[in-house]
C-alpha cells in the first residue's frame, strides 16, 4: 500500500476538501483587494457596492473554511480507521511467530504514532499544505499583476527565505530524531524501573537507577535546548525577512504612489499580501519534516499490511480422536546475532488417542516448544507432525484447536471479566463453564466475586495468587472441551493436593481427553502411559515409568533427585 | 521525614490521598509548582522583558507606515521617507533581537523544568515501597512520569512565551487603536465581546468531546497493548474472530469520538477569522464615513485595517491558551500526586525504635500481624525465630501468606503491628543499603532488565558492577553453575530483550538465583525460587545453596515437598496463621488435611 494507493482510494475526498481549500484561499486572497477597491473607489457613504461584495464574500469564506476544517479532520480520521481495521483485520490472521518476530512494542507504535503520523499528513499536512501553496501561487500571481515591478523587488526575499528554511530545518530534523531515540530511551527506564520495583527494592539499586535516568534525562534536556536553539534562530530570520519586505514596500511603493504608477488602495493590498505571504512560507518549512515523517510512518504501516497472511485453509474439524505422532521434527531458529539455534533435534514419538503422556526433562530442553508445534504456534524446520493420522497443515488450524486446550506456563489474562477469560464470549454454555471452573476448583472463588463471572481481573491480576490464576488458564483451556489437553508445567504453582484433587476431577469430568503434561514432578506420572524424556532438544528416552527406570540412566537422575518425597509419600 | 511513621496511608493515586485537604487550592499548588521553575527566575524576568519590547515593536510599525503614507506617500513629498525607513530598520533589529533572545530564554527555561520534573518524579517513584506499585496500574504510573510532565513541557516552551507575547501586543493593540481614534478603536474592538462569549459557551462541550476522544484513543492503546502480548493465547484458543472484533470496536469508538470532537473544534478557526473579516468591513464602512467627514485620513485606515489584521488570529490563540491551560493543571495535579505522596515505610535515623531480647537470632518476628490495605488481615500474630545458619521451609497452600510473611522479613512491607528484628536491631532501623547487604530474596515472579544475562546477574551488586565477562564466568563456574550458564543460548553474553520474551521461566528462575547467590547475603529467601526448575537442575542448585557460608540463615518458600526435605524446621502457613510443624512428617500430614481457603 504506496502512498498513491491511499490517495487513490480516497480520491473523492481529497478532490473535495482542497476545493474546499481552494475556494477558501481565493475567498481569503480576494479580501484586502475588495478593500482596496472601496477605498480606492473614494465612495465615503457608509454603505457602497463594493461592501456588499465584500460582506457577500466573507460570508461564503466563512461557509468554506468551516466545511473545510470540519471535512479534512473527519476525512483523516476515517482515513485513521480505515488504516487501522485494515492492519487489525491483517495482524488477526498472522501467525504467533509473525507477532513474536516484529514485537508487540512495534506493532503498537505502528498502530498509535504511525497511524496519527498518517492522519497528520492528511489532516493538517496534505490540506493546508495545498492551500498554503494555493495562497503562496495566488499572492505572488496578484502581487505581480497589481503592480509586476514593486511585486518582483518583494518576491526577491523569497529565495533567502526559502535558504534559511532549508538549512534550519536540515539541523534541526537530526535533532529530532536524537529526540525521539532519547525518548525511547527514557521511556524504557521508566517502564522496567516499575515493572521491576520489586527487585530494584531488595537489592536497593534505586541510587543506580537515579544515575542512569540522570544520564538520559540530561541527554534529553540538552537535545531539546539544541531544538531550542534552531527555532529561536529561524523565527527571527523569518521576521527579519518579512520585515525587509515591509520596508521594500514602504520605500518603492512610496515613490511609486508618489509618481502616481500606483494607488493608495494598492499600496495598503501590498502590504496585506506580503504579510499573507508569509504564513504559507511558514506552513511549508514547518509541514515539511512532519510529512517526511509521515511517509516513514506511511512505510511502516505498509510493511505490516501488505505482509503476506497464512490463509485459513483445509480440513474443517468435528471431532477429534486425539491420535499425536511426530515423525522426525526438527526446529532451529535464527537468534538475535543471526545464529541458526536448535531447539528440537530429531524428535519422534507416537501419543495415542484417549491416554496419558507426560514430557520430563531440564528447563530449556525443548518440552515448550513441542505443545507449540502441537498447537500450530511454530512450524517445524523438518519433519511432520501428524494428528489423528493426518499431517497437522491438512487441517484448518482454528477449526483444529477448537478441540485441543493448551494450558500455557505463565498466566495470560486480559483485562476484562472472568467470564471473558475464560470463554472469550459473552454467550458461552453455562453447564459447560461451570463444568470448567469446577474442574479447576475455581467454583468457590468464582462464588465469592462480587459479580460472579462478570467480575473484572484486574490489569496485572494482582488481587488473584499464583495459583488462582494457573487455575484460571486451565478452566479456560477446559472450556473448550478439548479432546486434548496440554498442560505446561501447570502444577509447579498449585499445591500438591489441589494438584491431585484436580487431575482427579479432569479424569472425572473429562473422560477419554488425551491429556499430555509437561511437569517437574515423577510422582504424579509413574501411572502414565507414556513418559518422554527430553534433553538440550533431543528425545533421549521415552516408555511407561517402569520401562524408563529399568533402561533411562537420566529419566533415573531425575527420579533420584525426587526419591525422598515419593518414599514420604506412601 | 519522620513524622508520618506508622500512619495509615493509602498509595493509590486519583483517590482521596490526601484526606485533610483533599481538595488542595489552586494557590498551594502553584506554590509547589514554582518551586520548579524558581532557579530560573532571573531569565523569566529577562525573557519578559525582551517579550514586551517585542510586542511594542510590533504595536509601533503599523501606526509608522500610517504617518507615512499621510505625511509623504499621500503628499506626495518624500524628502521625510528616508527617515521613517531608518526608523523601522531600527525597530525591526530590536524585534529580532528581542524575538530571539526571548525564544532561547523561555525555551531553556522550559527544558530545564522538564528536566527538573522528570528527575523528581523518578526520584520519587524510586523512593516508594512497593506496595505504590501494587496499588497503581504500570501504564498509568508511565504515563504521568512522561506524558504530563511533556504537556507541561509544551504548555511551558510554546504557551507562555507566546501566551504573555501575545497578551501583550493584543493589549498594546487594543490600547494603541483607541488612543489614535477612539471611535474607530472601538469599531475594531467590538468583535471580541462576541468572539469571547462565543468561546465561553463553547469550550465546555469542546473540552468534553476532547476528552472523549482522548479516552477511547486510550482505551484503543491498552486494548491492542493486551491483545499483542496475549497474542499466543489468541492463536491457540482460535479467537483470531474475537481478537479482530473486539479491537475493531475500539478502533470504531475511538473514530466516532473523534469526529465528534472535530466537529465541536474545527468551528473556532473559521469563527475567529470571520470576526476579522467582518471587523474589517466595518472598518471600511465607518472609516469611509470619517474620511468623509474629515475625521481621520486615508493612512489612519489603512493602519486600522492592518491592526485588524494583527488582532483577531491572536485572539483565537489566546481562547486557546485557555484550554491549555486547564490541560496543563491536570497534568500538574497527577504529577504532584505523587510528589506529595508519603512514605509509610521510612527507615527511622538511629532511633531504636524496639530491642529484641535475643540479639543472636538471624531473623525474629515479634507478635507480627500484617493487612494490606483496606484488605482482610494476611498474618496474625505471628512469632517466628530463625537461627543464623539454618534452613527453614514456610508450606502451606496457595494464598495462604506465604509470601506476604517472606516481604515481611525483606522489609518490602512494615508490619501492621509488631516488630521484625534483623540481627536483634528493629529492621527499620537498617539503611536500605544495609539491609541489602544483609538480605536476598529471590521473588516469586523473576524480573529481568534488557541488557545480558551477566548484566542481570549482577544487576545491583555494586562488589561486581564493573567484572569481565570471564571473571564472571570464573566465579559462577566456581559456585556451581557451569551447567545452569549452559543453559542460555550464548552463555552469559546472551541477549535479553524487554522483561526477558523469548526465555522459559525457568530460565528467568535460574538467573535470578545466580543473582541472589552472587551477593552473599547473611539471611537468603527463595520464594517459590525453583518452582519451574527440573528436578534435576534444582539439585544442583541446592549443593550451590550448601556452599554458601554455615552462618547464612535460608528460608525457602516451596510446593515441591522433597525441596523442603532438607530444612531444619518446617512452617505452616494458611489462613493467616503460622504454625511450626515440627517434623518432615508432621508436615506432610499438615499440607494433606489442609484446606485451601480459596
Amino acid at each position: 500500500m504506496s502512498f498513491a494507493k491511499l490517495i487513490k482510494s480516497y480520491k473523492g475526498w481529497i478532490v473535495l476538501v482542497t476545493s474546499l481549500g481552494f475556494i477558501s484561499s481565493i475567498a481569503a486572497l480576494y479580501v484586502p483587494k475588495l478593500a482596496a477597491n472601496t477605498i480606492d473607489a473614494g465612495d465615503l457613504s457608509p454603505w457602497s457596492g463594493n461592501m456588499t461584495i465584500l460582506a457577500i464574500v466573507i460570508i461564503i469564506a466563512l461557509a468554506v473554511a468551516w466545511l473545510q476544517v470540519y471535512l479534512s479532520a473527519y476525512f483523516a480520521e476515517k482515513i485513521g480507521y480505515d488504516l487501522r481495521r485494515n492492519l487489525v483485520t491483517k495482524v488477526s490472521k498472522q501467525s504467533f511467530q509473525y507477532i513474536a518476530d516484529s514485537t508487540p512494542g512495534k506493532l503498537q507504535t505502528v498502530f498509535t504514532s504511525d497511524v496519527e503520523a498518517v492522519k497528520g499528513i492528511i489532516s493538517s499536512g496534505l490540506v493546508t499544505l495545498l492551500s498554503a501553496l494555493i495562497t503562496l501561487i495566488g499572492s505572488i500571481i496578484l502581487l505581480l499583476t497589481l503592480n509586476a515591478r514593486l511585486g518582483l523587488y518583494v518576491l526577491s526575499v523569497v529565495p533567502f527565505l526559502l535558504l534559511s528554511f532549508f538549512f534550519i530545518f536540515g539541523g534541526l530534523s537530526k535533532l529530532f530524531q536524537a529526540a525521539q531515540e532519547n525518548l525511547e530511551k527514557v521511556n524504557a527506564l521508566i517502564s522496567e524501573t516499575i515493572v521491576g520495583s520489586a527487585l530494584v527494592r531488595v537489592v536497593n539499586s534505586a541510587s543506580a537507577e537515579i544515575a542512569k535516568f540522570f544520564k538520559v534525562n540530561t541527554q534529553s534536556r540538552d537535545i531539546g535546548i539544541g531544538i531550542v536553539r534552531g527555532f529561536s534562530t529561524l523565527i527571527p530570520i523569518v521576521t527579519l525577512l518579512s520585515n525587509v519586505m515591509t520596508l521594500i514596500i514602504v520605500w518603492f511603493g512610496g515613490h511609486q504612489v508618489a509618481a502616481e504608477t500606483m494607488t493608495l488602495g494598492e499600496f495598503s493590498a501590498f502590504l496585506a499580501y506580503s504579510n499573507m505571504f508569509i504564513w504559507p512560507i511558514f506552513m511549508i518549512g514547518f509541514l515539511g519534516p512532519m510529512i517526511s515523517r509521515g511517509f516513514i510512518s506511511l512505510r511502516r504501516i505498509a510493511e505490516i499490511a501488505d505482509s503476506p497472511v497464512i490463509e485459513e485453509a483445509g480440513i474443517e474439524v468435528d471431532h477429534l480422536k486425539g491420535d499425536i505422532e511426530f515423525k522426525n521434527v526438527s526446529l532451529t531458529y535464527k537468534t538475535a546475532a543471526g545464529e541458526e539455534k536448535s531447539v528440537l533435534k530429531d524428535i519422534s514419538f507416537v501419543i495415542n488417542a484417549k491416554t496419558k503422556t507426560a514430557i520430563v526433562g531440564p528447563t530449556a530442553a525443548g518440552k515448550t516448544q513441542i505443545f507449540y508445534l502441537m498447537a500450530g504456534l511454530a512450524q517445524p524446520t523438518a519433519g511432520d507432525i501428524l494428528i489423528d493420522n493426518r499431517p497437522i497443515h491438512d487441517y484448518k488450524i482454528s477449526s483444529l484447536l477448537q478441540h485441543i486446550g493448551l494450558v500455557f506456563q505463565d498466566s495470560i489474562l486480559f483485562n476484562t471479566t472472568f467470564r471473558d477469560n475464560i470463554a472469550f464470549t459473552d454467550n458461552a454454555d453455562e453447564s459447560i463453564l461451570h463444568k470448567a471452573l469446577e474442574t479447576a476448583e475455581l467454583g468457590t472463588l468464582v462464588k465469592e466475586l462480587p459479580k460472579g463471572l462478570n467480575t473484572m481481573v484486574s490489569e496485572r491480576g494482582t488481587s488473584l495468587s499464583g495459583g488462582q490464576k494457573q487455575r484460571l488458564m486451565l478452566a479456560r483451556a477446559l472450556a473448550v472441551q478439548p479432546q486434548v489437553l496440554l498442560l505446561d508445567d501447570f502444577t509447579a504453582r498449585v499445591d500438591q493436593a489441589t494438584e491431585s484433587l484436580i487431575l482427579e476431577n479432569v479424569a472425572k469430568n473429562y473422560p477419554g481427553v488425551t491429556l499430555i503434561s509437561i511437569t517437574q514432578k515423577i510422582e504424579p506420572i509413574k501411572a502414565y502411559d507414556k513418559i518422554i524424556v527430553l534433553m538440550e532438544g533431543e528425545l533421549i528416552a521415552s516408555g511407561t515409568h517402569n520401562e524408563l527406570v529399568e533402561s533411562s540412566f537420566e529419566y533415573n537422575q531425575i527420579y533420584q533427585s525426587q526419591m525422598s518425597t515419593e518414599t514420604l509419600h506412601k | 521525614m519522620t513524622d508520618s511513621k506508622n500512619s495509615k496511608l493509602t498509595y493509590e493515586l486519583g483517590v482521596g490521598y490526601d484526606t485533610e485537604s483533599a481538595k488542595v487550592s489552586t494557590w498551594r499548588s502553584g506554590k509547589e509548582f514554582f518551586a520548579f521553575i524558581k532557579a530560573d527566575v532571573p531569565k523569566i524576568i529577562f525573557a519578559f522583558i525582551f517579550i514586551l519590547l517585542n510586542s511594542v515593536a510590533s504595536i509601533v510599525t503599523p501606526f509608522i507606515i500610517a504617518k507615512a503614507v499621510d505625511t509623504y506617500i499621500a503628499t506626495k513629498d518624500l524628502a521625510g521617507l528616508p527617515n521613517v525607513i531608518w526608523l523601522l530598520v531600527a525597530i525591526y533589529v530590536v524585534t529580532i533581537i528581542a524575538g530571539y533572545v526571548q525564544g532561547i530564554m523561555m525555551g531553556m527555561v522550559s527544558q530545564r523544568t522538564l528536566y527538573r520534573l522528570r528527575e523528581s518524579v523518578f526520584t520519587k517513584l524510586q523512593s516508594l515501597p512497593i506496595a505504590f506499585f501494587n496499588q497503581n496500574k504500570a501504564g498509568d504510573l508511565m504515563s504521568r512520569v512522561n506524558n504530563d510532565t511533556d504537556k507541561l513541557n509544551q504548555f511551558l516552551s510554546e504557551g507562555v512565551a507566546r501566551f504573555f507575547g501575545t497578551f501583550f501586543s493584543l493589549v498594546g493593540v487594543a490600547g494603541f487603536v483607541l488612543y489614535i481614534n477612539w471611535k474607530l478603536g472601538l469599531v475594531m474592538l467590538a468583535m471580541t465581546v462576541v468572539l469571547v462569549i462565543f468561546v465561553r459557551l463553547m469550550s465546555p462541550h469542546v473540552r468534553r468531546k476532547s476528552k472523549e476522544s482522548l479516552t477511547a484513543v486510550g482505551n484503543f492503546s491498552s486494548v491492542l497493548q493486551e491483545n499483542l502480548n496475549n497474542f499466543r493465547v489468541v492463536v491457540a484458543y482460535g479467537k483470531r474472530d474475537y481478537f479482530r472484533d473486539h479491537l475493531d470496536k475500539a478502533a470504531y469508538d475511538a473514530f466516532v469520538s473523534a469526529k465528534k470532537a472535530a466537529r465541536s473544534y474545527g468551528i473556532f478557526e473559521p469563527i475567529f477569522d470571520f470576526g476579522g473579516n467582518i471587523t474589517m468591513l466595518a472598518l471600511l464602512s465607518v472609516g469611509m464615513y470619517m474620511i468623509g467627514t474629515g475625521e481621520i485620513t486615508v493612512g489612519i485606515l489603512i493602519a486600522f485595517l492592518a491592526y485588524s489584521q494583527r488582532f483577531y488570529s491572536p485572539l483565537l490563540y489566546m481562547a486557546g491558551f485557555f484550554a491549555n491551560v486547564q490541560t496543563s493543571t491536570a497534568a500538574w495535579s497527577r504529577i504532584r500526586e505523587i510528589l506529595t505522596l508519603k512514605n509509610n515505610l521510612e527507615i527511622s535515623d538511629g532511633i531504636i525504635l524496639a530491642e529484641s531480647a535475643n540479639r543472636d537470632l538471624r531473623i525474629e518476628l515479634a507478635d507480627v500481624s500484617f493487612h494490606y490495605e483496606g484488605g482482610n488481615p494476611v498474618i496474625e500474630n505471628a512469632n517466628l525465630q530463625f537461627q543464623p545458619g539454618k534452613t527453614y521451609a514456610l508450606v502451606g497452600p496457595t494464598g495462604g501468606g506465604k509470601s506476604t510473611l517472606a516481604s515481611l522479613m525483606a522489609h518490602l512491607y512494615d508490619p501492621t503491628t509488631g516488630v521484625v528484628f534483623l540481627n536483634g536491631r528493629d529492621i527499620r532501623t537498617y539503611s536500605d543499603a544495609d539491609r541489602a547487604k544483609e538480605i536476598s530474596v529471590i521473588l516469586q515472579d523473576p524480573i529481568l532488565f534488557t541488557g545480558n544475562v551477566a548484566e542481570n546477574i549482577t544487576y545491583g551488586n555494586e562488589e561486581l558492577k564493573h567484572i569481565s565477562l570471564e571473571k564472571l564466568e570464573a566465579i559462577l563456574v566456581e559456585k556451581g553453575f557451569k551447567d545452569v550458564i549452559s543453559r542460555f543460548e550464548s552463555g552469559l553474553n546472551t541477549a535479553i530483550s524487554q522483561s526477558g520474551a523469548g526465555l522459559s521461566i525457568g530460565q528467568k528462575q535460574l538467573i535470578s538465583f545466580m543473582r541472589a547467590i552472587l551477593r552473599a547475603p547473611k539471611l537468603l529467601i527463595l520464594d517459590e525460587a525453583t518452582a519451574n526448575i527440573d528436578t534435576v537442575t534444582e539439585a544442583m542448585l541446592n549443593k550451590t545453596l550448601e556452599a554458601l557460608p554455615k552462618d547464612t540463615t535460608k528460608v525457602i518458600i516451596a510446593h515441591r515437598l522433597n525441596t523442603i526435605k532438607e530444612a531444619d524446621d518446617i512452617m505452616f502457613v494458611n489462613g493467616h496463621h503460622v504454625t511450626r510443624a515440627g517434623s518432615y512428617e508432621d508436615a506432610i500430614g499438615l499440607i494433606e488435611k489442609s484446606k485451601r481457603t480459596s
